[in-house]
């Protein structure tokens, strides 16, 4: 199976929980590259263009018992949700003495640098070093489809926050 | 808890700050307590109230007892006071709660819930762009959040005019209220300068 349809099968289990979902923009037509197009229209919110607030959304939505998955379409633009995952998501617990623990899952695209074209040097970075030097909860690249399966199933299953770093250039 | 009790209680927080029992950080509430009271009979059960880091008043309005909310502070927690039975949340980033508040907020809307979320920033907040961003969710989607902001005219110690000489401000929406105060205290410590913790610090 490819690396695109795994991402789509694995997507597709993890809204299996109706607690789950997927918040982003273009969401509802794009379907995240496609690979949310077997989930349906209830478990998808479809944000403003505004990082920060859909990651901060998304941890309003997890204190109320969902489990929301952001979907961060290149990761040159998580940069704009720093705040929310620096400071809040990844401290939340912490400063609260774990009155709150909020999880986010967070899908995390490196932009394509060969197909079907380079994107350019803001749409391509690949900051995942830098990611795991900031947040105490776990970074895990997926660098090829058999990481995929096992990554989110295991994304699912842990207590704490999670980002799963996918690359367009193998979908 | 009446505007004498919560005057009274920040000014026994002060007094452990002067006295060097707090070796942490405080942000003391005050001058506002008239409008907070009336606020806070809006607040229903179930509600959820985002605070910041200068929470005090917010918390025992709330229903955070007295000796509660002075433990966690003498623990050091004055600007982390949190309280999951009350739905009592902080966060001393400025304006770092707003996007949170827009998802309990749609939470509750979904789950058809009577119960609302209530925000609030100061007037320094009130600068960044993540609080627009909430309030673009909040009335772009009719979500059940206020957002109040409690404005002293000071961002830490610089007023309005100060940072924005032609004391620019957009024209807010239905989902924000504005509170104008003079503060009781300043914007950190107790203004007396008598915190001795420091003092043997070589």
């Amino acid at each position: 199976m490819s690396y695109k349809d795994e991402l789509t099968k694995a997507n597709t289990k993890l809204a299996q929980n109706p607690q789950v979902r997927f918040i982003g923009y273009g969401l509802k037509k794009g379907r995240a590259l496609g690979t949310l197009k077997e989930v349906a229209d209830s478990q998808i919110i479809e944000m403003p263009v505004a990082e920060n607030l859909m990651m901060g959304f998304a941890i309003g939505l997890s204190l109320k018992g969902y489990l929301p998955v952001v979907f961060i379409e290149r990761m040159d633009f998580l940069m704009n949700a720093m705040d929310a995952m620096v400071n809040h998501l990844d401290k939340i617990a912490k400063i609260s003495h774990g009155e709150f623990h909020p999880k986010v899952i967070i899908r995390c695209i490196v932009g394509n640098t060969k197909k079907p074209l380079y994107t350019g040097a803001t749409h391509t970075q690949d900051l995942t070093e830098g990611i795991r030097q900031m947040v105490s909860f776990p970074v895990w690249k997926m660098k090829d489809e058999g990481d995929i399966e096992v990554f989110y199933d295991l994304a699912s299953k842990t207590f704490d926050s999670v980002m799963l770093v996918e690359y367009k250039d193998l979908a | 808890m009446n505007k004498q009790d919560l005057i009274d209680f920040e000014k026994e927080v002060a007094d452990h700050w002067e006295d060097g029992n707090l070796p942490y950080l405080i942000h003391l509430s005050g001058g506002n307590e008239d409008f907070l009271i009336d606020l806070f009979k809006e607040v229903q059960d179930g509600d959820w109230v985002f605070s910041t880091h200068r929470n005090h008043h917010h918390a025992l309005l709330s229903g955070v007892s007295r000796n509660e909310l002075l433990a966690k502070i003498l623990d050091g927690n004055s600007m982390f006071v949190f309280d999951r039975d009350r739905h009592f949340f902080t966060s001393s980033i400025l304006s770092g709660t707003c996007a949170i508040a827009t998802g309990v907020a749609y939470a509750l809307k979904e789950e058809g819930s009577s119960n609302r979320v209530w925000c609030f920033l100061g007037d320094g907040a009130e600068e960044q762009g993540h609080f627009y961003e909430a309030v673009m969710m909040v009335q772009g989607h009719d979500l059940p959040c206020t957002f109040i902001i409690e404005d002293n005219n000071r961002s830490v110690d610089s007023t309005l005019e100060e940072r924005l000489p032609y004391q620019f401000r957009f024209r807010l929406p239905g989902c924000v209220i504005r509170n104008n105060y003079d503060p009781t205290y300043p914007h950190a410590g107790n203004g007396t300068k008598k915190h001795i913790v420091f003092k043997d610090v070589k």
